[in-house]
Formats: C-alpha cells, sequence, structure tokens
C-alpha cells in the first residue's frame, strides 16, 4: 500500500486542514467568553503531550497501521473489537462535521434548500477523492491549506478597523473555571480529533517523523485558531461571541472599507469548504479502512461509498436543529470525545508499550 | 470502448451543467422588491404596523434614479407583516440592502427587544443597519415624507449618519452594538433620534439628539449638546465644533472646530469612594470669531483656552448630573470602564450598582490644545 504513504510536508499539511475543518466557523473554546484566547493556548499546550503519545503508538510498529497494531497487541479478535469504538468515532465525526457544513449553508445563504441537497453534492466529492486514496486528499489540502491561510490572513487584516482590543478585558473575571471548561472543550473539539489520523497513518519514515508531523501540525493549525479567535473576540466583543451561532462569519460581516470591500462574509466559507473537505475525507477513509480491515475485505475503496452513504443519513438524523447541535458541540462533545480521544488511546498505549518490551527484550523477559 | 466511454462521460457532463447550473433559491432581480428603510410603528391588537421604504430604479432621459414606493401592513409580528407584504407587492422583500430601521417613539417606550428580534436572527438583514428612534410624528409618516421629492429615506439617513464625525450632535449606533448595549441590564442603551421639521411649508428630516433607554424602555432623549458631551466621554467624538460663548464679554462666540478628541476614563478607589478620572484631550483650531476680540495672540489664547475647558467642564458635568441624579441610569460607560480596569471593585458593587452608580464622583480635566486659527491671523478688526 506504498500510495498511502504521505511525506512529512503533506502529513502537516493535512492535519492543519483538518483543524481548520469546521472549529473556524463555529467557533472553539466558547465556554470562556472573551478568555476563549487563554482557553486555546491551554487546550494546545495540554494536546501536545496527547499527541506524542499517539505517536509513540504507531512508532514501535513500523510497516503496520493503527488496525494492525492492535490485532498483533491483543489478538485477532479481541484486537477486531477494540477497534470498532474508533471506527465509531471516525463515522460519527465525518457525519458531524458533514451536519455543520450543511446548517451553515442553510443557516447563511439557501435557508429554502432541503439540508441534504448540498451535504450530498459534498460528501460525493469526498467519496469521489477517497476512492483515489490518501494521496489525493493530501494533495489537495497540501495546496487547500495555503488558500484557507490565505483568506485568514487577508480577513484578519481587513477586520483591523473593527477591533477594540478593550474586548480582551477584564481577564479571567469569572475566575479560572470558565477557561477551563474553555480548554476542555477546545482541547476535544478540535485538536484531539486528529486521533483520527492515529487510523490512516503509517509510521512515515522513523518514530521521529510522525511526531514531527503531529506536533508541527497541531502548532501551526492551533496558531491560526488562535488568531482567528483572538480576531473574533476583539471584533464581536463577549456578549456576542456567546450569541452568535458562527463567529468568524459575523465577524467578517462587519468588514467595511470605504464603502468598497464590504459583503465579503460568503468568502469565510471559502476556507470551511476546503478544509471541511479534508476533515470530512480523512474521518471517512478512517472509517472505511477500519471496517474493511474488520469485514476482511482486501481493499477499504469497495466500501467508500456505503460507508460515505450512511454516514449523510447519520449527519440528517443526529440533530433536530442547529440548536441541538451546538448544545451537543459545546456542552457534551467534550465529555463523548474525551473516551476516545484520552482514555482508550491511553489503555492502548500501556498494552503497545508492554508487548513492545516482551518483543524486543524476550529473552530478558524469560528469565523473569 | 474507451471512445465510447469518454462521450458518454462527456454526454453525462453536458446534462448534468444543465441541471446543475442553477440554483435552488434562484432569485431574479425584477422579482426582489429591494428594501432600503423599514418604520415600525403600533399596531393595532398590540402587533406592529409596518412601513417599508422599497426603491425601484427608474430611467429617464438618460438619468438613473432611485424612486422610494411604500408598502404599509399591520402584523402581528414583524415578519408575520413583512411575509403578508408579498400579498399586497407581489414581490419578496429583499433586506440585504436595508440601511435604516426606525422605530417609533410609543414602540420604543413599550419594548424595543420584540421589533428587533426577528432583524437580529434572520440572516438576510445586515448587522450594521442603523437604528433610530422617530420622535413626535409616527415613524411610517416620516418615512413617507420623502415621497413628494422621490427622496429615497433610507439612503439619505445612511449618509447622514455617517458624517456623524463632522457633527457630532447625536450618537450613531448600528445594530450590533445596539444589540449588545440592550442585552446588558446594567448599562442604559442608546439610539439617535430622527424628527420632522418644517421648513417652507416643506417638511423636512433631521437627525439630532440621542435618546436612551432603561433595558428594553424608552426614558428620555439627551438634547444636541448633551448628545456631544456623550461622546466625549465615551470616546467616540471624532471632529465637530464645539462653540465657546461670551468670550471676554458677552455676545462674542468662538466656535471651534475639533480636529482630534481622546478621552481617558480611568477609575480608582480612594478612602472607600469610587472615583472616576476622566481626562480628555482636544486638538481644535479656531474656526470662527462673532466680534471684534483679539484671541489669537498668545494672551488671548490662554484666555480663550481657559474659557474653552471651563465650559466644557461645565458641559461635562451636566450630562453626568444628568445620569447620576435625573434619570439614575449609567449611559455613560462607567459600568464597562469599572468593570474593564477594575474588576475586583466590579464584583463588590456589581449587586448594587443601581445605587453605588448615582454616588460615584467623578474628576474632569480637560485640556484644549488651539493648534491654529485657519489661514487668517487676526480677527476682523472693526474701527471704532
Amino acid at each position: 500500500m506504498n500510495e498511502d504513504r504521505l511525506s512529512d510536508r503533506q502529513g502537516i499539511r493535512i492535519i492543519i486542514s483538518f483543524i481548520f475543518g469546521s472549529t473556524l466557523i463555529i467557533g472553539s473554546g466558547g465556554a470562556a467568553e472573551s478568555d476563549a484566547w487563554l482557553a486555546i493556548i491551554i487546550a494546545i499546550l495540554a494536546a501536545i503531550p496527547i499527541l506524542m503519545m499517539y505517536s509513540r503508538i504507531l512508532s514501535h510498529f513500523p510497516e503496520k497501521g493503527f488496525f494492525e497494531i492492535l490485532e498483533e497487541t491483543f489478538g485477532k479478535n479481541a484486537g477486531k473489537l477494540i477497534a470498532l469504538p474508533f471506527i465509531w468515532f471516525a463515522f460519527h465525526l465525518g457525519a458531524l462535521v458533514l451536519r455543520n457544513f450543511g446548517e451553515f449553508i442553510i443557516t447563511v445563504a439557501l435557508p429554502e434548500t432541503p439540508e441534504i441537497v448540498p451535504m450530498l453534492i459534498y460528501v460525493f466529492i469526498c467519496i469521489f477523492a477517497i476512492k483515489d486514496g490518501l494521496t489525493t486528499v493530501a494533495n489537495c489540502s497540501s495546496f487547500f491549506t495555503y488558500i484557507s491561510i490565505f483568506v485568514l490572513v487577508l480577513f484578519g487584516f481587513l477586520s483591523i478597523p473593527n477591533m477594540r482590543p478593550e474586548n480582551f478585558e477584564p481577564v479571567a473575571f469569572e475566575g479560572i473555571k470558565p477557561i477551563i471548561e474553555g480548554a476542555f472543550s477546545s482541547i476535544t473539539f478540535p485538536f484531539l480529533e486528529t486521533i483520527v489520523f492515529l487510523m490512516i497513518f503509517k509510521p512515515i519514515n522513523s518514530n521521529k517523523s510522525v511526531r514531527k508531523v503531529f506536533i508541527s501540525g497541531l502548532l501551526i493549525g492551533g496558531i491560526f485558531v488562535l488568531f482567528t479567535t483572538s480576531r473574533n473576540i476583539m471584533v464581536l466583543g463577549s456578549e456576542a461571541i456567546g450569541t452568535v451561532y458562527f463567529p468568524s462569519y459575523a465577524a467578517v460581516t462587519r468588514i467595511n472599507i470605504g464603502d468598497f470591500l464590504q459583503r465579503l462574509e460568503i468568502a469565510v466559507s471559502i476556507v470551511f469548504l476546503v478544509s471541511g473537505f479534508v476533515k470530512i475525507s480523512v474521518c471517512l477513509l478512517a472509517a472505511s479502512k477500519g471496517l474493511s480491515r474488520i469485514l476482511g475485505f482486501a481493499s477499504y475503496k469497495s466500501i467508500v461509498i456505503p460507508v460515505g452513504l450512511l454516514m449523510t443519513t447519520l449527519a440528517v438524523v443526529v440533530y433536530d436543529n442547529i440548536m441541538d447541535m451546538f448544545e451537543w458541540a459545546f456542552y457534551i462533545w467534550p465529555y463523548y470525545a474525551i473516551v476516545f480521544q484520552v482514555i482508550l488511546p491511553f489503555l492502548i498505549f500501556i498494552a503497545v508499550e508492554i508487548k513492545a518490551r516482551k518483543t524486543e527484550n524476550p529473552q530478558g523477559l524469560q528469565n523473569n | 470502448m474507451r471512445i465510447i466511454k469518454k462521450i458518454i462521460a462527456v454526454i453525462i457532463i453536458t446534462m448534468l451543467m444543465f441541471i446543475f447550473g442553477g440554483c435552488w433559491n434562484y432569485r431574479e432581480i425584477e422579482s426582489l422588491a429591494i428594501v432600503s428603510c423599514a418604520a415600525i410603528d403600533e399596531g393595532e391588537n398590540g402587533g406592529f404596523y409596518i412601513t417599508v421604504e422599497t426603491v425601484i430604479v427608474e430611467a429617464s432621459e438618460g438619468n438613473v434614479k432611485n424612486v422610494p414606493q411604500y408598502t404599509e401592513l399591520n402584523g402581528d409580528t414583524f415578519f408575520e407583516a413583512i411575509r403578508d407584504m408579498i400579498t399586497v407587492k407581489g414581490k419578496k422583500l429583499y433586506w440585504s440592502h436595508a440601511k435604516a430601521i426606525l422605530i417609533s417613539e410609543q414602540v420604543a417606550k413599550k419594548d424595543i427587544s420584540q421589533a428587533l428580534d426577528f432583524m437580529y436572527r434572520d440572516a438576510e438583514i445586515r448587522e450594521d443597519t442603523w437604528i433610530l428612534i422617530v420622535k413626535g410624528t409616527k415613524a411610517g409618516e416620516l418615512l413617507k415624507s420623502g415621497a413628494e421629492a422621490k427622496e429615497v429615506m433610507g439612503f439619505k439617513i445612511n449618509d447622514v449618519l455617517k458624517a456623524q464625525s463632522f457633527v457630532s450632535r447625536f450618537f450613531s449606533i448600528p445594530l450590533f452594538d445596539f444589540l449588545e448595549l440592550l442585552s446588558d441590564p446594567k448599562t442604559s442603551t442608546l439610539a439617535p433620534t430622527i424628527q420632522l421639521i418644517e421648513v417652507d411649508n416643506k417638511k423636512l428630516t433631521q437627525v439630532i439628539g440621542t435618546a436612551f433607554f432603561k433595558s428594553d424602555r424608552l426614558i428620555g432623549y439627551l438634547d444636541e449638546d448633551d448628545s456631544k458631551s456623550l461622546l466625549v466621554i465615551r470616546n467616540k467624538l471624532q471632529r465637530g465644533l464645539y462653540v465657546v460663548n461670551d468670550v471676554t464679554k458677552p455676545g462674542v462666540n468662538v466656535a471651534l472646530e475639533i480636529f482630534k478628541n481622546k478621552t481617558k476614563l480611568r477609575p480608582y478607589v480612594q478612602d472607600g469612594a469610587l472615583i472616576i478620572a476622566i481626562n480628555t484631550n482636544f486638538e481644535a483650531n479656531i474656526a470662527e470669531i462673532t466680534g471684534s476680540v483679539d484671541l489669537i495672540s498668545d494672551e488671548g489664547r490662554v484666555k480663550l483656552k481657559k474659557i474653552a475647558e471651563k465650559q466644557m467642564k461645565q458641559d461635562l458635568e451636566k450630562l453626568i448630573k444628568k445620569a447620576q441624579e435625573d434619570y439614575k441610569m449609567d449611559f455613560l460607560n462607567f459600568k464597562n470602564v469599572i468593570m474593564k480596569k477594575q474588576p475586583a471593585v466590579w464584583k463588590q458593587i456589581a449587586d448594587d450598582w443601581d445605587t453605588v452608580f448615582p454616588e460615584i464622583k467623578t474628576e474632569i480635566s480637560i485640556n484644549v490644545h488651539i493648534r491654529g486659527s485657519a489661514i487668517v491671523r487676526k480677527p476682523i478688526l472693526v474701527g471704532e
């Protein structure tokens, strides 16, 4: 499966796009209100050791994917069983991002269109790309990352006249608790969602390389999330941050330079479109790969279409309306996701470490 | 085989182009009524009476002119009224170009948030639409006063409000700022007022003065001078004139053209009393002197500066007194200043803010820097 091997640069960019995904549209760390920037910094710092743990799981077994590692460590059947929750997570995450996308389109642009129409069109593109393999998505994201960053930086500059730095004040007015809550929410969405990459990455060149890809992707992506969130706080103020559904969209609405450069808000969806594509594709790939492994198919490509369509179905039924979506994303998601993002990987990590020591050092173990 | 496949692909793509080339929510410009301004009055049975100004483009003799049209309807909610307007106009209203929302005094006195909720929620109305309170007349009547001159009220109001920086006689506020103030129960919301005036038997509109709200109810008005002081205290004054009355002798007024103003509010606690130091700096030109008095020379300038500073101080004190004693309402933004600069103090007083606010002491220091006297060195000296 040589085609699934990425270079370091491609790996970093695909992670950046993945982190941008839906985050830049629906915002992150909202619980902390005007201290969201602090929450995001804490979240990035806290995510680093966990991502190092992810890369260590991969690095013990060169030439093997995550699902193979599970089978190697826990035995064939137990390994498959343990893989199930991760496949579900990737599948579910893909559906949620897809729904975010659909909700965004019908809320800001096409309120009379059935939601499933933009979602279906979008998922078909993802299926199309994934059928060509991870490299296609990676190549796309190398290019898309530049587009996203260009749009973000451009809108950052254009927002300068609307910025009110005093919106940051007072720092930590409500105490430390909302900041921790915000950090918790922001670490699970988006930074640790990168666990999905565990399922699609194979050790790229060496141990160092996986770690490098994860950490640099996190840092670069995180800096832009931080940058955009700070921009939103400065432009909107803490009151509005809590009341609008799509803060970046609302912040860009206010750009009006000389009555000429205005009404740019729809261009924000460029970032969402291109990075959401990467995020959904990666989730789709992870779910298809895992499922085909469990079911014993030779290639995941045959089940990409059914998985993609099922994902769309889940996306349609998962929430009743946009209010539910935000309730879930901000209040329930962190507690739900932390199981897949930290607790399960940590247990696997311990098992993998023990297994690896045994195989590396069989003599020593026999002596004991 | 290959070629056949390719041909089929091309055929499919061509067909898809026709199917997907459209847009689900496709709207022809002819089928839209472009809204430039809306007026909200009290309706029957506790609903709203909405007047909407739409613009049609009329070409005549090579000129293209925007001509206003009016549609009026009663409804239980704002949205119901404007949706029902399709039954009158036959076109769907298009709100993205709406420049201003006029709200009548009566609606504002009852509950302004009811009228505004739809505008905040709907994606089509832009957040930077202006909010104005109509004083004296019905909002719809004021909106329709442009009919005779074929003047699009929404565009006119937009121009006037954007010129706030030159006149500084009202406090212009876009929808998003208005709602942000509205959401805070501890500060007062502000909006400019618009009224009809009569000149030569013609009705004209004028934006002047500021209305203020306690939570969602209109409480009172500030006149244009108080509005200017308000802009100074809230650090929103950019340019404008300031007239100093009776300099050195009665009847001699000096108009200062302000080029720059920066105000800093600094709260601090001394001996248990909360004090807000208001420090403001003006940069101004002498623009007009009505009377033959030497105010340009060194001595004259110092004198003028002192008198101007004293008068400005009195103006600010008058406004602060109005806020603290007459209305006991914080439209001066003191709350946010204390919260941002002294969060610890704010936590202590937040619950009793209504009783604390009137007790806050202020220290005003004003500095007027006269940087020139336009292009003339001397006043018009009249030989006596």
